[in-house]
Formats: C-alpha cells, structure tokens, sequence
C-alpha cells in the first residue's frame, strides 16, 4: 500500500453544480499531505466524502487500501481520527469529560485521554468546562479527540481557522511531530499557502472543486524559476553590456532582473559585468513565493 | 449499550432529573389541592379520579415536558457541532436509538412517579376505592406509548433543525389541542395527535348539570385507540429515522 487514500474521480453535485469534481487524490503514508485551496474551493466537501458524512455523486475512495463502503465506512474509520470545519465539544461538560465520551465509543483504553491531554497541552484546564475555553483550547481539545485513538490516519480540516499566529505555531508544531512520534499520516487542508509550506511534504491543490496540483513541495517550489537581482553602479550601462550579449533583462526598482537560476550563470554574468568595469555591488535571488506560484496556477483570479 | 450510557453521560450537569422530580412534586401539589375536600362518595371513586385527573394533566403537561426533554437531548449535539463526529464513530441509526431510549427512560420515569404520586394522595386522602392494577398497568403503559410518540415527533423536529423554538411551537399548539380536544366528540379528538392522553384513558366521566355531581365509571379499554397510537409511532420512527440518517454533516 504506497497511498493511505487514494480517490478516483472523485465528485459530489449540489442540483447542477459541482462541488468537487473528477479528484483523483493520492495521499502518501506517514507524512504530511497539505490539501490547499481557497474558501468554497471544495476542500470541506472532499474530506467530508472521505470520512463518509457526504455521499459522492460519482467516484471511488480507498482509504488504508480498502475501498470505503457504506457497510464498511465505521469499521475503516476506526483507524481516522479527525477534525472537521470547527472542534466539535460539549459546552457544558469538562475537557475530560469531552474525551472520555469519545474513548468510550472508540472502545480505547482510559490511560489514552492523559496521553492525548499531555500531547496538545490541556493537562491544567481538563477540569474546566469547554465553554470557558478559548478558541485555541477548543481547537486543541478537538486535535485531542482526533488523537484519541491514536489512529494511522488523521484528517485535520483547517485546524487553524481563527487562531491567533501564538495558537496557529502551536497547532503547526503539534501536526509536525505526529508522524515522527506516532507514525501517523496527516492530512491537513487549509488556505493559507504559508501554513503548508512549514508543514506539508506532499501538497495538493484544489480549485473550483477541481485538483489543479499534486506532487512534492520541492515540487511546487521548482515552479517558481527563480530570478538573480543585481544591482551596479551604473545600472544603465550594465543593462547594455547584458543586453549586447543576448542577455535578457529586466529593470525593476533600481535592481537589473535576469531570469537565470544555475550557479554557473551567476558567475559569468558577474564576470562580464566586471570585466566592463560595472561590478555588482549587490546581487539577490528571487524566488516567487507560493502565493504567487498558487495565483498562477488557479488563473490569478483566486483572492484568498 | 455503550452509545445509551454516554447519552445520560452528556446530559450531566443539564439538571434532567430535577426535572422530572419537579414535573412529579408540580402534579402531587395539583392532586392534593384537588382532593383537598374529598366526600365519602368520591374516596370510593379515588382511583378513578385519579387516573382520569392524571390523564387530562398529561395532555396539558407532557407534550411541553417532551418537548423539554427531546430540545436537551438534541441540543447539546447541536450547540457544540458534535453530528459530524459522532457520525465518524457510530451510524446515525443507532445514535437516533439511543437519543430515544434515553427520551424514553426519563418518561417512564415521569410516567412511575405520577405513579407514586397517586398512592400518596391515596393515603392522604383515604381512598376506600380497591387499588385496580390491571387499570393501572394499562395506564403506566398507554401513557408511555402515547408519551413515545410525541416524543419521536419532538425528538425529529430538535434534531433536524438546529433552532429549538420550531419544536416549541408545535409542542405548545399540541398541548392546546390536546386540551381542547376533550371538549370536542371522540370522532373529531381521534384527529387530534395530541389528544390522545384523554382518548386513551380507561376512565369516562358523567357530569349531572343539576345536581352538580361528578360520576367517574371504567370504560371498555380502548384497543382500538391504542392500535392507532402504536401505528403512529412506528410511522414518526420510520419517517425520523429516514429525515435523521439521511442528513448529511
């Protein structure tokens, strides 16, 4: 089994509209499998067909390679842990008592509530109710109740929609060390582009409920052909000496912008610059960011 | 089993058996002022005034402390987004199976202590009527049944819509039918869901306008009646469960 979920053509219509469509997913095992796309893109929806709260109109999901089934959806979901949209709770019920409901339904053992407190850092306010939690606390409590199986796999949908950037470096630590510790597959969907690129060793993009990317996010990174800014004394004469060797140049806030991106370029574009006596004073590599990279590909339309 | 016990474990600290101590302590205050001056005649009509008394209280009662019962249940499912994760631990058919079990353990409940209420005010008041069992046997399980289905009904509306006053509503017109309904011929009142508490009563009443004299008297119990609250129920689970599960998170 190299795919711990692997869906084919994968579709859900609402009346004549399709929420997702034709998504072939193939999520690698024991790592962090980053699921972006912007609001309303369908990335809710995918997840929800996964764990089975939404039918699909059309399409196969196989999930720890078992094709998932309405017979067989809870048998399989008993290794899925996760968090859907916001942390589900009982307001009126302690930390302890939230997870303690849900390891008795699971069928896991006592000891697995301390471990899953101690793992998202809830040990002092277990006995407080939930409805005097903040926001973080709850997300964390629901990271807890996904964990309290310790499943093979965790689907995490936006786990950190509204927290503070404190909340969001916690919650980011937290993912990052599930597969290491525990051997755990992770799927996190979220809109912030940055997010993933400090998370996610695969990523797949979703727009218009359709997949637009999917691969590693060295992957994704290559896209962006990195470009050399260099800045002369006299920057005019050196766009000339570059331009007269075939060099194409851009000029863009006081930098000269070449499209060149391997070492050995570099040293023969500084040398002729040096050579007609216009050295480089200052020379940066740009690299486009992955907001830009995701604008290209969804069309620059997306606002995120 | 597991899934029942957890619904009595979510609903700690929602106060639910105060609530049905407090609908038992409301009915023994309502039955000792009744009965506060008892005549010979009708101490030897107690049991059936009682039952009779009880059966006009439940059509007032029940429907708005169903509806209080089922709203708590649901609610907290509602309040803190908790469907979509159960959804991944269990089916929704058993979750809708041990909502009602759970709804239906506190009407027995409620049911048994209207119960005990009638034989403290039978002390009290020194009924010399002979206790009839059998009728209070088919009073304890005609009240439940009829009780099942209202909470069935109550039960779908607070879980199909997050906002708890739709099933308010339904259950405060319900409890104005139901006690409107006694003052209507049995034809029209059969039409009337709610109105079964009184239909389904093993007790009639005469009433001499005259005189001013009350005559309680056993009626030829109600099968008929209860057939059609039975299929009415299995109807609202058949169409709770298809609305339930169908729901998607």
């Amino acid at each position: 089994m190299d795919a711990i979920i692997t869906t084919n053509e994968l579709s859900k219509q609402y009346k004549k509209v399709f929420s997702v469509k034709d998504i072939d997913l193939k999520i690698p095992q024991q790592e962090v499998y980053g699921f972006l796309g912007p609001n309303g893109a369908g990335k809710s929806t995918t997840l929800k067909m996964i764990l089975g709260l939404v039918t699909p109109t059309k399409g196969e999901i196989e999930v720890l390679g078992k094709k998932l089934t309405h017979k067989n959806r809870l048998e399989i979901l008993k290794e899925v842990g996760s968090l859907i949209e916001s942390p589900s709770y009982y307001g009126h019920l302690t930390g302890k008592e939230n997870l303690k409901i849900l390891q008795t339904l699971r069928g896991v053992p006592e000891k697995n509530i301390d471990k899953v407190l101690s793992i998202v850092r809830l040990e002092r306010e277990k006995d407080k109710r939930v409805s005097q939690y903040s926001l973080g606390m709850k997300q964390r409590l629901g990271l807890a109740a996904a964990l309290i199986s310790f499943p093979k796999l965790l689907i995490l949908d936006e786990p950190t929609n509204g927290l503070d950037p404190a909340g969001i470096q916690e919650m980011r630590e937290l993912i990052c060390n599930l597969p290491k510790q525990y051997g755990m597959s992770i799927v996190v969907s979220s809109h912030l582009l940055s997010e993933m690129d400090q998370m996610a060793h695969t990523v797949g993009i979703i727009n218009h409920g359709e997949l637009i990317f999917q691969d590693k996010l060295e992957v994704l990174h290559q896209q962006s052909s990195s470009q050399m800014a260099i800045r002369t004394l006299d920057n005019q004469s050196a766009m000339m000496v570059l331009k007269k060797q075939g060099i194409k140049v851009d000029y863009k806030e006081e930098y000269l912008v070449i499209p060149v991106n391997q070492d050995e370029e570099v040293r023969k574009v500084s040398q002729l610059l040096y050579e007609e006596n216009v050295p480089p004073i200052r020379i940066e590599e740009r690299k486009k960011s992955l907001e830009a990279i995701f604008l290209e590909l969804t069309g620059k339309t997306v606002s995120l | 089993m597991n899934l029942l016990k957890m619904e009595f474990y979510k609903l700690r600290h929602r106060k639910m058996g105060l609530m049905v101590v407090g609908l038992a302590c409301v009915q023994l205050l309502y039955m000792m002022w009744a009965t506060k001056d008892m005549t010979i005649a009708e101490q030897s009509q107690g049991w059936k005034n009682g039952i009779y008394s009880f059966s006009t209280l439940n059509a007032m009662m029940m429907p708005l402390f169903i509806a209080v019962i089922a709203s708590r249940i649901s609610d907290i499912e509602h309040k803190g987004n908790t469907f979509k994760s159960l959804k991944t631990i269990t089916s929704s058919q058993k979750l809708l199976d041990a909502k009602i079990l759970c709804g239906g353990i506190y009407l027995l409940s409620a049911i048994l202590l209207q119960v005990l209420v009638l034989f403290i005010v039978s002390k009290q008041r020194h009924f010399t009527e002979i206790l009839p069992v059998g009728y209070m046997i088919y009073y304890v399980l005609s009240t439940f049944i009829m009780s099942m289905i209202l909470l069935m009904l109550q039960l779908s509306l607070s879980l199909i819509w997050g906002n708890q006053m739709i099933a308010f509503m339904v259950a405060i017109a319900g409890a104005f039918l139901g006690l409107y309904s006694m003052f209507f011929s049995e034809k029209i009142a059969r039409w009337i869901l709610w109105g079964y508490y009184a239909l389904l009563s093993p007790v009639r009443m005469n009433w001499d306008e005259t005189t001013r004299i009350v005559d309680f008297y056993w009626t030829k119990l109600p099968i008929v009646n209860l057939l059609v609250v039975i299929l009415g129920l299995v109807s609202l689970y058949i169409i709770g469960k298809v609305l339930f599960v169908r729901r998607e998170s």
